[in-house]
């Protein structure tokens, strides 16, 4: 029994360390000095007001997001570290359950937008900028519905930021 | 004599209160016991020898031995539960601290401004990304506006049909 239950412990501790998170991904490459991380948690409104967003529920949409977290980096498109990166994203979006919302190319950029329901109305949106040298991860967790949040960047194929414009 | 007869007859058949039986007991410890009851005399001290050498010695309460694995495993899961709750303690200080920064060449800019400005920049970028990619979703959008009187047409057809007949 003892020694079913010290396997048990040391399973989950390999697991738990092996399995990578987005959160994980996001904190394993915050502190490279080849990334840029940024994070806002609060002040969302004033986020809001730098769109120009007047509207009501875009207002509301910005209140109900909990953070932004943006990770960037600027690298060669084929060196290792970009293929590492995108190669630790995939795995995360495929065992995270991400679903595809939009994806768009122009040229040679190019968007994904993932989305995730995690729990009741507890959602995170992913969107994965990929551009000449330079890809974007951009992760916005908030507390709304599916819908909620698909309405937040797409109103009958803009976005909600085209207040802003 | 009768009277202690009677009591030394419930006595035996187990009917005695303790009051009684107390009562017999101070019968035999006295002197003046007639002949015939000297035979249960030796009973009655040897209840009351009995009675002190317990009260003298009680009888030891043993306590069940602890294994020493027993005793392992509880300071482990003792000491597990004090790590995680300062784990816990330590996670909660740091998300409290401010949820606004940025790492940029491995160094953290603790600066609202700047991370709400580069969120904003970023978002912005992804907003027009999104904007050029969805331009013929926009074209096709105008193209059934435009088709609408098409689809008037169909209505006036029915109504002049109507009219005919």
């Amino acid at each position: 029994m003892k020694k079913m239950l010290t396997l048990v412990v040391f399973t989950m501790i390999v697991v738990a360390t092996q399995a990578q998170t987005l959160q994980s991904l996001f904190e394993k490459y915050s502190k490279d000095e080849r990334f840029t991380y940024v994070t806002v948690g609060s002040g969302m409104m004033n986020l809001a007001s730098n769109f120009g967003i007047k509207n009501k529920n875009s207002k509301l949409m910005a209140s109900k997001m909990r953070s932004i977290k943006i990770l960037t980096l600027e690298n060669d498109a084929n060196s290792p570290l970009m293929k590492s990166v995108i190669q630790d994203l995939d795995k995360i979006i495929e065992v995270g359950k991400f679903e595809t919302a939009v994806e768009a190319r122009e040229k040679a950029e190019m968007v994904h937008i993932y989305y995730r329901v995690v729990e009741k109305d507890n959602a995170d949106m992913l969107i994965v900028t990929k551009e000449r040298g330079e890809l974007s991860l951009v992760w916005i967790s908030g507390k709304m519905s599916k819908e909620e949040m698909m309405n937040s960047f797409s109103q009958n194929g803009k976005t909600n930021m085209d207040a802003a414009s | 004599m009768e009277s202690i007869n009677e009591l030394l007859e419930r006595y035996f058949s187990g009917e005695t209160t303790l009051a009684e039986e107390n009562q017999l007991k101070l019968y035999f410890k006295c002197q003046n016991v007639l002949p015939d009851h000297e035979i249960y005399r030796s009973l009655f001290e040897a209840f009351d020898a009995e009675l002190q050498d317990k009260s003298a010695n009680p009888t030891e309460r043993v306590q069940p031995v602890r294994k020493k694995t027993t005793r392992i495993w509880i300071k482990t899961f003792a000491y597990t539960g004090i790590a995680a709750t300062l784990l816990l303690t330590l996670w909660i200080q740091r998300s409290q601290e401010s949820k606004n920064y940025a790492m940029v060449g491995g160094k953290r800019i603790q600066d609202n401004e700047y991370a709400e400005k580069y969120t904003a920049q970023k978002l912005n970028e992804i907003h027009d990304l999104l904007h050029n990619s969805m331009k013929p979703i926009n074209s096709i959008e105008k193209v059934r506006n435009g088709l609408q009187p098409i689809h008037k047409l169909e209505s006036v057809k029915k109504t002049i049909n109507r009219i005919e007949n």
